[in-house]
């Protein structure tokens, strides 16, 4: 399995860099990870779980490995997490122990190692053992945190089967050896779970952007271009933001032959402006919740499609159901099933997760359609509202405005009064069309009762994963 | 011009503190966050008719509301000399 292969890679790629802040080969990164893997097997642990703290760094991807080879699960924490939210994730998981990456010191718990003693721990001499992977196919790999929809968050339970099914999926997909591979997402956002393993992998060389190097617009540039990165895995809004220079283009960034989004839709405004200005790149679109093992279903698009597919039924990880779990091929409820399907929250209801044709499955809340074997990624289901009585669906609204071709961007939000009730449906929308020519193009496929109110903009926030900032928008109109 | 930018700044960010002292740090008082920034670039550019290449511009421009002036109207100018 995967761990067995990092291991082969780390000692037959031995002098490769893996990451070139600081230079550490592959062979460094092996040392550091069998002593801290040592120095874990000594603990005694009860829980079996670690959490990981800190931000982007060398260290922390050895924290992360020490911990699977020992069959301990991690749980990634990134130092932008709020301490209430810290503190959350601290009582749902009772961690044995924080390895803490930074010098900051996380509150309130038991055991923690700071930097210093890591440091201390991984450069050691390493005495003449063996690095064996202790975990077992259905133990926890990892838990993610995500966003519950009552505000505490659930944390996602990923086998070692689960993550090893999807490394040899992307594997598979990508086809590389030893490259060059950008990472965007917080080591917290299982959207890195892609880059950093698919890294290990193949034995390219990993770029890491931190939080300060991304706002640097200067730097950021500087640092991509420097480093000549081939492979670039993001959220759509990211690149979107890497657009904004001109001067990104195939030019100036020669090596950059692959572009890989998921965790938020890919619009056909931000496709064409790709291929504009990189006429050679490939662009993967993948589809996953954090639920199934980052991204379930994978689409190389090649020619411009009049819409973008997140995924390919031939892939034979999801289907469409009713709401009554019946398989359907047109419009409906996205329900994934398989190997990819994780073991479901940890201290949370787990009622999405249900039995399909004898298949673990999840129903995801997405809604999309399938058309020529490609999958379509419509809107989430929960964000059901009620105006003036009626149901209304605001993922629904907004899909129905993105299918305009002008539009390259929208997130429908409402207005209440004091008592919570909703009095209008608001609806932000990046087009170069004018509010009037957009209500006329609208007026058939918008029902009057629920016809929002547009307003116009030019860009719309993104949050510290780099997707459109929903939240952020409807405090605005608080 | 500098009337322009605080204008702008002002409609994008709704940050009282910052309407109250328009000198104040952007980033450190946190007017900007970064993800804000987006729709200030798409803002400058459109009302100044002219095209940012924000590589180009260190991050310390983006601090005070005098330094984004300078900034644009140095682009103002060099616009005008092309044509």
């Amino acid at each position: 399995m995967i761990l067995d292969k990092i291991k082969k890679v780390m000692l037959e790629k031995k002098d490769n860099i893996f990451s070139n802040e600081e230079n550490i080969t592959y062979f460094q990164l092996y040392t550091y990870i069998l002593n801290l893997y040592i120095y874990l097997n000594t603990i005694k642990s009860e829980n079996n779980k670690i959490i990981i703290y800190g931000h982007k760094s060398v260290y922390y991807i050895v924290c992360m490995l020490a911990c699977a080879y020992s069959g301990i699960s991690y749980i990634p924490v990134d130092v932008s997490f709020s301490d209430e939210r810290i503190q959350d994730i601290i009582n749902i998981i009772k961690p044995d122990l924080i390895l803490n990456t930074i010098t900051l010191k996380v509150e309130n718990v038991n055991r923690e190692i700071i930097v210093d003693e890591l440091e201390k721990i991984m450069t050691e001499k390493s005495i003449e053992i063996e690095l064996i992977p202790q975990i077992k196919p259905e133990d926890i790999y990892y838990i993610i945190f995500t966003s519950g929809s009552t505000g505490s968050p659930k944390g996602v339970q990923i086998t070692y089967n689960n993550l090893d099914t999807f490394c040899n999926k992307i594997i598979a997909k990508f086809n590389i050896e030893e490259s060059v591979i950008l990472n965007q997402a917080l080591f917290s956002f299982d959207l890195s779970v892609a880059d950093i393993y698919l890294t290990l992998l193949t034995g390219s060389k990993y770029v890491m952007l931190t939080a300060k190097e991304i706002k640097d617009y200067p730097r950021l540039y500087k640092k991509i271009k420097e480093n000549n990165v081939e492979v670039i895995i993001a959220t759509p809004s990211f690149i979107e933001y890497l657009l904004v220079d001109r001067t990104f283009n195939e030019d100036n960034f020669r090596c950059l032959n692959t572009i890989f989004t998921c965790g938020e839709t890919l619009t056909l405004n931000t496709v064409k402006k790709i291929k504009e200005r990189f006429k050679n790149v490939v662009i993967h679109n993948a589809y996953g919740p954090t639920e199934c093992t980052v991204a379930v279903t994978m689409e190389t698009i090649h020619e411009l499609p009049y819409k973008v597919p997140a995924g390919n039924y031939m892939d034979n990880t999801f289907c469409i159901v009713d709401d009554n779990l019946m398989r359907v091929s047109t419009q409906g409820n996205i329900l994934i099933y398989g190997d990819l399907v994780s073991k479901g929250y940890i201290n949370y209801p787990n009622e999405a997760f249900v039995e399909f044709e004898g298949k673990r499955a999840y129903l995801t809340g997405d809604i999309g359609y399938i058309e020529d074997n490609k999958l379509y990624y419509l809107y989430r289901k929960d964000r059901q509202i009620k105006l003036n009585g009626y149901r209304v669906e605001l993922g629904e609204i907004e899909s129905k405005i993105m299918s305009v071709e002008s539009v390259s961007k929208c997130v429908a939000t409402v207005k209440r009064n004091r008592e919570g009730k909703v009095k209008k449906i608001i609806v932000y929308v990046v087009t170069k069309d004018t509010k009037e020519k957009l209500k006329e193009k609208l007026k058939n496929s918008i029902s009057d009762y629920m016809f929002p109110e547009i307003k116009i903009v030019k860009k719309l926030p993104i949050n510290e994963n780099y997707k459109v900032d929903v939240k952020k928008i409807e405090e605005k109109i608080k | 011009m500098r009337d322009k930018i605080i204008e702008i700044i002002y409609e994008i960010s709704e940050n009282e503190e910052f309407k109250a002292n328009p000198d104040i740090d952007l980033i450190e008082n946190e007017v900007i966050d970064s993800m804000d920034f987006l729709e200030l670039i798409s803002c400058i550019e459109e009302t100044f008719n002219i095209e940012l290449i924000v590589s180009q511009i260190p991050s310390s421009v983006w601090r005070k509301v005098n330094s984004i002036s300078e900034m644009i109207e140095e682009y103002i100018k060099e616009k005008n000399e092309e044509n």
